[in-house]
């Protein structure tokens, strides 16, 4: 903070950060900017060689013919639900774990922080049949058990993930607060966690991103339309032979708007930080 | 991974038991998890490489058949060459790059949270709208990007910028998928990286400023140890994640095209198990793949020992 | 401090509470007028706008067997197959569900599927005589039959008539051939900035599916892809090579056609939005087609080159070999293929129905669309692809051959040489796991 105009130029450094600031920004919105804009034309326009970047005339009957057509409020109503649900069952059982695995000692430790990785490195391809024929054999048909209840058990990315971040926690924190007497329970729940909260953070925000965005497994377990989430509901715009790409895109920016206001609130918490929390090195 | 330290020297000692109980206390919902959801599947799609199953009657043993027509199979050495070849390309980009941006977006300016916003949406657009977005820069006729290369060209009066085929050519069509893939991706591991930069204890930069080090020094001396954990995790997970491409090849570039320059180990394990009931096949493609990713991942598992600080 | 556990014990809380709720709401057997009801289960995939019709057309058909109840499982086209393969392998499959000609002798083989001739043998209040007889055949395998006909369509080509008026090009007439075809795409095609690149093009040949794109053009030079008994490719024969070199030199030689990626991506969306003169589309496109509003639109029959031939695609309605009801699953399939259903195919704009009376009846033929009257004609002559088993690894192994001719770097004769030959492959494997099972 105190070094941003080290140069003695107070203007200078701020300025050139700021350009490249914005050009990579654009580098980085433009594909999303471009979908906004599509979503907003006649489908005759969005096609048009050269692109217009902004529609002629706009539509707004994008956006009314994606809530005609499609029980959109269900679809939001359902997605909140289990992406909430998804979030806390991730945050709860991984963060337990790996902590576990990140500092404690116990027979078995190794074995389970390599069953983690494995379970990343199998392709879902080939383990979808077993596990759907499981989850019917569960009487989770037609439901959103299985797009949230597995969650409540772990997953290897979130467990490997946390486990790294712990394990730039130093480990003397750790050991002195066992010798104050504290479990290894009450040092997770006491200490690393709240230490930790930019990487909780930072997991819960993936963890809703990818529920959230998951198309394949609602499009697989349920059956009946009303009780679809948000992403995989508006999957149904696409067909075979050919997509209204105007519709498509509002589909696209009505799911992607709410990730990005969570983000947006979030992140103040990702930088704040262990770094401002007390933590003496 | 294993560390010995001041109260570890009898596995009979009070804190080894109070350990030992916690350890499997903690980890007794992902341990039933693994054994619940996870290891019935799993056992199942390693099992299935030695059947022949089409998913629909009983799977017949096939011993060692499934192996045998791997290894006389074409299709899968290309396809395993061209996965190694989106690795490659893909995960050490990726991993620079969104470094880059971490160090940039962590800089305390006003409003830089709108950026950070912006530079994480590519992470959140579907991916099949941003594969129409990209599709549509890359042809070969009406596509922006050829248009401004072919200016340039003028512009400048190179001969050899002249447009490109891009997706049509079988020599451009892998890296423009792997230059669409790094930039989906780029978010996702910035943010990875920023929660990171923030876990390194300031303290530590105003001692390596007292000592005289300057910004690039501290960035080698304190900020790549402090983040080596989570480098581990994003190398490691970034391999795993692009040994696995799928979805962008699935839309990008149907069937491996232009002449399976894009066929990736996945995809054509996807083809085997859906498309042409064939998922004994597929799970040894699977297989050939876990075993693949498992050696990459146990080697930088070794190799961490030398870089990484926990 | 203590707001962790706290947390902990609210989310555990809420997930007991939800999933303790959520065994006991599975109900739905009992009718609201209290008869005890069979519940059967029909899948199919589709556009969100056709849900609703789905659905009104179930509750006429409750109406009529008040004992029956039916679960629509709209699913989306994407994931289809997947699922059915996945509700397949866990044995819990729809009842009745939508089936194409490309997968039915897979699941067929595998036991998946009802043989419906005992049923249709049994059942005198329908007759197959009644339907087109195409979409009889894609489905009939020896003396069995994998599903009732539900729709009948096929491929003609909508022009641009606007494009051509402007141009100057006469308007394509019902008995056109190749040559005449060729000059009016050349004729269309128009590169207004003069940067080489054309801004219109005649044709919008398309190059991934055998059905819509390429395969009857191979027909229409006297050439087959498979033989009659369907144990041998023929593509690489002189007809069927002289056919696909016609069709490759539309955008490697003449240049009146979009290239394989743009194509891939923008498809019918090149038609539809005006950047091309004529477009081999199917007869399901005239409801998306109703979207063009900057310019007029008729439809042409296929151009004939030694013969004229056109394709057939007909989707069926299957019933699951392990349905538990099939007495009532067999009630509904009937009703998919009656009048009341195919006279909402007809009126949908999305199908030609299967039922011939509705096809050929003022439903159907409403005036709305010029030329729509062809695909009737067409249908006389029109013939279903050669489906047989594996027929995926089939179309893939001749798509990557002809792939390399329509990007311009192999030889016609070679590819369909080396696609024949990868064909064979399959067709012997497909003789030997036959004489197995």
């Amino acid at each position: 903070m105190k070094t941003l105009g080290r140069n003695g130029n107070k203007w200078l450094w701020p300025a050139l950060a700021y350009t490249c600031l914005t050009l990579i920004a654009l580098l980085m919105i433009f594909p999303f900017l471009w979908m906004i804009s599509t979503s907003f034309k006649s489908m005759e326009e969005a096609f048009r060689y050269p692109p217009n970047m902004f529609p002629e005339h706009w539509h707004f009957e994008n956006y009314r013919l994606l809530t005609k057509t499609l029980p959109v409020g269900r679809f939001f109503v359902n997605s909140i639900k289990i992406t909430s649900l998804n979030v806390i069952g991730v945050l709860l059982s991984c963060s337990m774990a790996a902590f576990a695995l990140a500092r404690l000692n116990f027979p078995g430790r190794t074995l389970l922080f390599a069953a983690a990785l494995i379970t990343l490195m199998i392709p879902w391809q080939t383990t979808l049949i077993p596990v759907f024929i499981l989850f019917q054999k569960l009487g989770w048909k037609d439901s959103h058990y299985p797009l949230w209840v597995p969650a409540f058990f772990g997953g290897g990315f979130a467990v490997f993930f946390l486990r790294q971040f712990f394990l730039s926690v130093p480990r003397d924190l750790y050991e002195a607060a066992l010798v104050d007497g504290l479990t290894p329970g009450g040092v997770l729940f006491r200490i690393y966690l709240p230490l930790a909260k930019p990487a909780l953070t930072t997991l819960g925000v993936f963890t809703f991103i990818t529920s959230w965005n998951d198309l394949l497994s609602p499009l697989i377990y349920i059956d009946t339309l009303e009780k679809m989430p948000l992403t995989a509901g508006l999957s149904f715009l696409q067909t075979q032979y050919s997509s209204n790409w105007p519709i498509m895109m509002a589909g696209a920016v009505v799911s992607i708007i709410p990730i990005l206001v969570i983000f947006y609130i979030s992140q103040k918490v990702f930088v704040e930080g262990i770094a401002t929390s007390g933590l003496k090195g | 991974m294993a560390r010995v330290s001041f109260s570890r020297n009898h596995a009979s000692s009070p804190l080894a038991r109070i350990e030992r109980i916690w350890g499997w206390l903690l980890t007794l919902p992902f341990v039933l998890g693994l054994l619940f959801f996870s290891l019935g599947p799993i056992s199942a799609a390693i099992g299935l490489a030695f059947f022949h199953w089409d998913n629909l009657t009983p799977p017949r043993f096939a011993g060692l058949a499934n192996w045998q027509r791997l290894w006389g199979d074409e299709l899968f050495w290309k396809a395993l060459r061209n996965t190694l070849y989106y690795v490659a390309g893909s995960v050490p980009t990726g991993i620079v790059l969104s470094l880059a941006l971490a160090l940039l977006i962590n800089l305390r300016l006003p409003a830089i949270q709108i950026f950070r916003t912006l530079y994480f949406t590519p992470v959140v657009t579907s991916t099949v709208a941003v594969a129409l977005v990209w599709t549509w820069f890359y042809d070969s006729n009406y596509g922006i990007l050829n248009y401004v290369i072919e200016r340039l060209g003028r512009l400048l009066g190179i001969a050899w910028l002249r447009p490109i085929a891009w997706l049509n050519d079988p020599r451009t069509a892998m890296p423009a998928i792997i230059a669409m893939s790094v930039w989906k991706g780029l978010g996702y591991n910035m943010v990875i990286f920023l929660a990171a930069l923030q876990n390194v204890p300031r303290e530590l930069y105003e001692a390596a400023a007292i000592d005289g080090a300057n910004r690039f020094r501290q960035f080698i001396h304190v900020t790549l140890p402090g983040i080596s954990p989570v480098m581990f995790f994003v190398l490691v997970t970034s391999m795993i994640g692009a040994f696995q491409v799928f979805d962008q090849v699935y839309i990008m570039a149907r069937d491996g095209r232009p002449a399976n320059s894009t066929l990736t180990l996945v995809y054509y394990l996807y083809n085997h198990a859906f498309r042409y009931l064939d998922m004994g096949y597929a799970c040894t493609i699977g297989m050939a793949l876990f075993i693949l990713i498992g050696a990459v991942t146990g080697i930088q598992i070794v190799l961490q020992r030398k870089w990484v600080h926990s | 401090m203590n707001t962790w556990f706290h947390v902990t014990a609210l989310a555990l809380a809420v997930g007991v509470v939800l999933s303790l709720s959520g065994c006991s709401d599975r109900s739905s057997e009992e009718s609201p007028r209290g008869i005890s009801r069979t519940t059967i289960r029909y899948s199919r995939w589709g556009l969100p706008e056709e849900i609703e019709a789905e659905r009104q057309l179930i509750r006429s058909f409750e109406e009529k067997h008040p004992d029956i109840h039916v679960v629509l499982e709209f699913s989306s086209w994407g994931e289809y197959w997947n699922k059915l393969q996945a509700q397949m392998a866990a044995g819990t499959a729809p009842d009745v569900f939508l089936l194409n000609g490309g997968y039915s002798n897979d699941y067929a083989a595998r036991g998946q599927l009802e043989n419906l001739k005992p049923w249709v043998d049994r059942d005198t209040s329908l007759s197959l005589e009644q339907y087109f007889p195409q979409t009889v055949a894609i489905f009939q395998e020896g003396q069995a039959l994998w599903a009732l006909p539900r729709d009948c369509n096929t491929v003609a080509i909508y022009y641009n008539k606007t494009i051509f008026q402007k141009r100057g090009v006469p308007f394509p007439k019902p008995d056109w051939d190749w040559q005449d075809f060729l000059e009016k795409a050349k004729a269309c095609t128009l590169d207004e900035n003069n940067d080489g690149r054309p801004d219109i093009f005649g044709f919008n040949a398309g190059y991934d599916s055998m059905e819509v794109h390429w395969g009857y053009w191979v027909w229409q030079n006297n050439g087959e892809i498979l033989n009659k008994s369907k144990t041998k490719c023929m593509l690489g024969e002189p007809n069927a090579v002289e056919a696909l070199r016609f069709y490759s030199d539309l955008v490697v030689k003449h240049k009146v056609a979009p290239d394989v990626a743009q194509s891939s991506t923008f498809g019918s969306n090149m038609f539809l939005t005006g950047r091309v003169a004529m477009s081999p589309e199917g007869s399901w496109m005239i409801k998306a087609f109703k979207e063009a509003k900057s310019f007029e639109w008729a439809i042409a029959p296929l151009p004939k080159g030694k013969r004229k031939a056109a394709p057939v695609n007909g989707l069926g309605n299957a019933m699951y070999a392990k349905s538990k009801n099939k007495q009532a699953a067999w009630e509904f399939l009937k009703f998919l293929a009656s009048r009341e259903y195919q006279e909402l195919l007809a009126k949908s704009g999305t199908s030609i129905p299967a039922l011939r009376e509705v096809a050929e009846s003022a439903i159907y033929l409403d005036g709305t669309v010029e030329g729509k009257q062809f695909f009737l004609e067409q249908l006389t002559y029109a013939q279903p692809l050669d489906f047989t088993r594996n027929f995926a690894k089939i179309e893939e192994a001749i798509r990557g051959e002809l792939e390399a001719v329509w990007l311009g770097r192999k030889a016609v004769e070679a590819a369909a040489k080396d696609a024949a030959q990868a064909v064979d492959k399959i067709l012997a494997e497909n003789a030997v796991s036959g004489a197995n099972r």
